[in-house]
C-alpha cells in the first residue's frame, strides 16, 4: 500500500466578492521512501496542497490518507518545513528543536539527548545554546530540519525550503537534505517553482497548472539520476534533456493562460 | 599584521573615548538645566518677578518637606498613593491582557464586542469618576478602580492587535507539530507580543497616575492627590507644588522599574 494517497482533492477559497479554485481534482500517490516534487508557477496551489496534506486545512472535496501503523500513535507523522525557517527567536536552537517533544508531552532526558544527537547530525551541536539570530540562513534551515526530524515523521513536507537562500547555500543544503532523507529512509513531498531543483531532488515530478490548480503531467526521473546526490544530478549529461522536456511543458502552460 | 592591529585598536579606543565624552556632555547639560530651573525659580520668587504666594519657591518647598518628613504625615500620604497606583496599574494591565486573550480566543466574541470597545476607548474615563465613587463607595477601592479603568481598554486594544499581527507561519509550524490552540497561544502568540506588552506597561504607568490622582481629588481623604486639592482649597501652593514634585519622583521611579523589567524579559540580539 502507498504511504500517501491523495484522492479527488479539490479546494476553494471563498471571499465576499469572489471565490478561487485553488485545487481541482488532484490525484496521486507517494510510496515509502519516495521523493516527489510538485512543480508549478507561483499561485498554482502548491502551498494549499501541502497544508491540506499536513491536515492544517480541510479540503472542500476529496480525501488524504496516510498509512498508519499504530492508530494510538499521537505524534504527527508528517514534518513540515516552510520557505523560511520560522525558528522562534526567543528560544535557543536546542529549545526550538525540542518543540515537538514539548508539544506532545515527551520532554525528558531521553528527548533532550535525542535533540543533541540530531543537532550533531545536522552539524549544529556546538551551537545548541545559541539563538536563531546568531546563525546564518543555511544553519537556520538545518536547525528547522532538525526540528522536524526529532518527531521521526514518515513523510516530510517541504514548501520551497531552499528558495530564500543564496545559490551556493541552496546547492549545499539540497545535497544535505537529500542525504539525510536517504539515511533516515523518509519519504518527501517537495513543492517548488524551480525546475532544476525538482529534477535534482526527486524521483517523480508532478507538474501543476495554475487557475485552477490541476495536474498537467507527471515526469519520472530516470534511474541513473535518481541515485545521484542533487549536485551531481545537475551536472549529469542527461540532465539537460529532462530539463528541456519540463521547460517546454511549463512554457506551454504559460501560453495557455488567458491574459 | 601586528602593527596594523595596534592602529586598529587605537582607532577603536579613540571611538570609545569620543562616546564617553559625548555622554559626559549630555549629563553636564542635564545638570545645568536642573540647577538653572531651581535657581531661577528661587530667584524669581525672592525678587517678586512671580507672585511668591502662588508659585512658592524651592526653599519653601524644601522646608515643608523637612517638616512633613519629621512629623511623619508625609509617609502616610505617599504610601497610600503609591500603593493605589501600583494596584491600579497592575489590575488595569493584567485585565487588559486577559481581555485581549479572550478576544483572540473567540473571533466571534471579538466581532460582537468591537463597537463597544471603540466607544469605551474614545470615552474620557475620568468622567466616570463620580459614578465609580457612588458605586464602590468613597474609598481606596474606587480610587484603584479609576487607576485601572483608565488603562484597561487601551491595553486590550493594543495587545489584541499585537496578538493578531503574528506571522501565521509560526502557527503553522506549531500545528504541524501537533499543537492545540492553547499551546499556540503559549508558545507563539504570547511571547511574540512581549515587546508590545512592555511598551503598554510604560504607557500605563503614566495613565494609572492620572486615574489615581483624579480619584483622590474626588474622594479627598488621603494621598498626594488629596494634598494637592487641599493645598488648592486653603491657598497653600507650597503644598501643591511639593506634592507635584513628589509625584514626579515616584512616577519616574516606577517607570525605571518597568524599564528594568524590560531588560530582564527581552533578550537583546547580540
Ligand atoms: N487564505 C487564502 N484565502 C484566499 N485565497 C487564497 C488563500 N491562500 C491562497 N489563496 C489563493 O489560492 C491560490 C493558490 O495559492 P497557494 O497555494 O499559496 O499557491 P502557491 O503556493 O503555488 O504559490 C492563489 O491564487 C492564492 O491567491
Ligand atoms: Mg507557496
Amino acid at each position: 500500500m502507498s504511504l500517501l494517497t491523495v484522492n479527488h482533492l479539490s479546494h476553494h477559497y471563498h471571499s465576499k466578492a469572489d471565490y478561487t479554485i485553488a485545487l481541482d481534482n488532484i490525484n496521486f500517490t507517494l510510496e515509502h521512501g519516495e521523493f516527489v516534487s510538485i512543480l508549478g508557477p507561483s499561485g498554482c496551489g502548491k502551498t494549499t496542497l501541502l497544508s491540506i496534506v499536513a491536515g492544517l486545512i480541510k479540503p472542500t472535496k476529496g480525501t488524504i490518507s496516510l498509512v498508519e501503523e499504530d492508530p494510538s500513535y499521537k505524534i504527527p507523522q508528517m514534518g513540515y518545513m516552510l520557505q523560511q525557517d520560522y525558528l522562534f527567536p526567543w528560544k535557543s536552537i536546542k529549545d526550538n528543536v525540542l518543540l515537538g517533544p514539548k508539544i506532545s508531552k515527551r520532554l525528558n532526558e531521553e528527548s533532550t539527548k535525542r535533540a543533541l544527537e540530531i543537532l550533531k547530525e545536522v552539524g549544529l551541536d556546538n551551537i545548541a545554546d545559541a539563538y536563531p539570530d546568531e546563525l546564518s540562513g543555511g544553519m537556520r534551515q538545518r536547525a528547522a530540519l532538525a526540528r522536524t526530524l526529532i518527531n521521526d515523521p514518515k513523510l516530510l513536507l517541504l514548501d520551497e525550503p531552499f528558495s530564500a537562500l543564496d545559490f551556493q547555500t541552496k546547492l549545499r543544503l539540497e545535497d544535505f537534505v537529500s542525504q539525510m532523507l536517504k539515511q533516515y529512509e523518509k519519504a518527501a513531498l517537495l513543492v517548488t517553482h524551480d525546475i532544476s531543483e525538482a529534477i535534482a531532488m526527486s524521483d517523480r515530478i508532478i507538474l501543476l497548472k495554475a487557475r485552477p490548480g490541476k495536474i498537467k503531467q507527471v515526469f519520472t526521473v530516470n534511474e541513473e539520476l535518481r541515485h545521484l546526490p542533487p549536485f551531481q544530478t545537475r551536472q549529469h549529461p542527461s540532465f539537460p534533456s529532462i530539463f528541456d522536456a519540463i521547460w517546454k511543458e511549463m512554457s506551454a502552460l504559460e501560453q495557455e493562460e488567458p491574459n | 599584521m601586528n602593527k596594523k592591529n595596534q592602529t586598529d585598536q587605537k582607532l577603536h579606543e579613540a571611538y570609545v573615548k569620543k562616546l564617553k565624552i559625548e555622554k559626559r556632555w549630555i549629563r553636564i547639560w542635564q545638570l545645568v538645566i536642573f540647577i538653572a530651573f531651581f535657581s531661577l525659580w528661587e530667584l524669581a520668587s525672592k525678587l517678586k518677578w512671580i507672585d511668591p504666594l502662588l508659585f512658592s519657591s524651592p526653599s519653601k518647598v524644601w522646608n515643608l518637606f523637612i517638616d512633613k518628613a519629621s512629623d511623619g504625615s508625609l509617609w502616610v500620604h505617599i504610601n497610600v498613593t503609591v500603593l493605589e497606583t501600583i494596584a491600579g496599574f497592575l489590575i488595569g494591565t493584567l485585565a487588559g491582557i486577559l481581555l485581549a486573550a479572550l478576544l483572540w480566543w473567540s473571533t466571534s466574541f471579538s466581532k460582537v464586542i468591537d463597537p463597544y470597545l471603540v466607544i469605551l476607548n474614545a470615552m474620557p474615563k475620568v468622567a466616570l469618576g463620580p459614578i465609580i465613587i457612588v458605586a464602590l463607595g468613597p474609598g481606596y477601592v474606587a480610587i484603584i478602580a479609576m487607576g485601572a479603568i483608565i488603562s484597561v481598554i487601551i491595553t486590550t486594544l493594543v495587545v489584541y492587535s499585537a496578538f493578531q499581527e503574528i506571522d501565521q507561519n509560526y502557527i503553522k509550524v506549531l500545528k504541524s507539530l501537533g499543537a492545540s490552540k492553547a499551546v499556540c497561544f503559549k508558545e507563539a502568540i504570547f511571547p511574540a507580543s512581549f515587546p508590545t506588552m512592555i511598551s503598554s506597561l510604560k504607557v500605563n504607568v503614566g495613565l494609572s497616575w492620572v486615574g489615581i490622582i483624579v480619584g483622590e481629588f474626588l474622594v479627598s481623604k488621603q494621598g498626594l492627590g488629596y494634598l494637592i486639592i487641599y493645598g488648592f482649597q486653603v491657598f497653600d501652593f507650597t503644598l501643591v507644588l511639593f506634592s507635584l514634585l513628589v509625584i514626579a519622583i515616584f512616577a519616574a521611579i516606577m517607570y525605571q522599574l518597568v524599564e528594568q523589567l524590560e531588560k530582564r524579559l527581552i533578550r537583546t540580539p547580540k
